[in-house]
């Protein structure tokens, strides 16, 4: 019977890099194992198998809520940069504002002062 | 009360709108304007589409583990009927969702401010500034018409390129504190559709696509009923769709997140090392000659 392990972490000569992960080293597994129909070579298949998705499912549940944490925290972060755009906006009517002020204060002082 | 000296006034003026406009670089030129709107509409497509695609993944996760339970009842280390949706819990999904959104809103947010346009609200408060002023009894006796109509623009001249000086500035400014957690939130989301990536949602979606493969197999190996043999084939054809899925449509939004990344250094580039172009050089030449006439009609 072929080593399997040894075989599907050697990759294909043909292609390389193709086993760079554990989820392409998964995907080589099912297709090595839906392409036979001996018993043997099935059930070491899916022992390797279970190996290799437990260690993913693993890396999976840590990397996700870790990720998770840090997604909130730079959201939290980008929300306040929205908030400084929001503020810049508002202040693009600065210059009129100011004016309309002036204006305003001219209007009374002149109708203080007749 | 003291007669206005209208000779200083207006040469203070002058002084001061040479020092804004002539100095100073004011309006987005085109490079500005055209990295800052590739950024924004790529914000929007990678939200929409992404956002779309985690509810689809999970949507995909739940029906692939469903057809493998109907298949195979419990089964030793895989997901049972309260955890059809694996990682794809609400929680993970909302709080992805939550981070393309607030991305979406900080693409739409900087291309509104870029696109804010002060002059209309500024020449209307000049209008009533000078008719205010104009109604002055001291300032009837010195200052004729033309003199008020050259001394508004000049006002409108100097804040319309105050505010788009300041404008720029607040860009700059935000540009300088988001483009590392741009970066950073475009790294994360790429790699949440990149399979090739361990640990992320898209080797989630693989797992589940792969143990139904697993288990769509052995049944079909196991069973001499034919009907058991279709359920079977129908569970590879899942399998398959979504197989093909993550393959190409999940990497190339992958890509295009990538590409977010790149535009958002374009725009920072843009905007950290600001340059004149023949717009900044148009705009510059228009300002100078306006302003070279207000001084001749307010020196009669």
């Amino acid at each position: 019977m072929p080593n399997f392990d040894m075989e599907i972490i050697e990759g294909d000569s043909d292609k390389p890099n193709a086993h760079t992960s554990i989820g392409a080293i998964i995907e080589h597994i099912t297709t090595l194992r839906m392409q036979t129909r001996d018993r043997a070579a099935r059930r070491e298949l899916g022992l390797l198998y279970r190996k290799y998705s437990q260690l993913l499912q693993k890396k999976i549940d840590e990397v996700v809520d870790k990720d998770s944490q840090d997604y909130l925290k730079i959201t939290g972060q980008l929300e306040k940069a929205n908030e400084s755009i929001q503020a810049a906006i508002a202040g693009t009517e600065q210059v009129a504002n100011t004016l309309n002020f002036l204006t305003d204060a001219i209007q009374t002082i002149t109708e203080l002062a007749s | 009360m003291r007669e206005i000296n209208l000779a200083k006034f207006v040469k203070g003026i002058l002084a001061l709108c040479l020092w804004l406009v002539g100095l100073q670089n004011c309006s987005l030129n085109s490079r500005q304007t055209k990295t800052l709107g590739d950024f924004s509409s790529q914000t929007v497509t990678v939200a929409k589409v992404g956002s779309k695609e985690l509810v689809n993944m999970r949507q995909g996760v739940i029906a692939m583990n469903l057809s493998r339970i109907q298949m195979s009842g419990q089964q030793d280390g895989m997901p049972w009927y309260d955890d059809l949706d694996e990682k794809f819990d609400v929680r993970v999904v909302a709080i992805r969702l939550k981070a393309l959104n607030t991305l979406l809103a900080y693409g739409s947010l900087l291309q509104a401010l870029a696109d804010t346009n002060p002059e209309k609200g500024i020449n209307q408060a000049t209008d009533r500034f000078i008719k205010q002023v104009k109604g002055l009894p001291k300032i009837q006796r010195s200052i004729n018409d033309a003199q008020l109509s050259a001394l508004a623009k000049a006002i409108q001249i100097i804040g319309i390129n105050y505010m788009e000086e300041r404008k720029k500035k607040a860009i700059r400014s935000i540009l300088e504190i988001s483009k590392p957690q741009i970066d950073f939130l475009c790294d994360k989301l790429a790699d949440e559709f990149d399979h090739r990536k361990d640990g992320k949602l898209a080797s989630q979606y693989l797992l589940t696509i792969n143990n139904l493969f697993f288990t769509a197999d052995d049944f079909y190996f196991d069973n001499k009923d034919q009907t058991k043999k279709e359920q079977a084939l129908q569970a590879i054809q899942l399998a398959n769709f979504h197989k093909e899925r993550k393959n190409n449509y999940l990497l190339q939004i992958s890509g295009a997140i990538h590409n977010l990344k790149k535009a958002n250094a374009m725009l920072y580039k843009a905007f950290t090392q600001d340059s004149f172009d023949a717009k900044s050089l148009d705009d510059l030449v228009r300002n100078v000659q306006s302003l070279q006439e207000i001084q001749q009609i307010l020196q009669k």
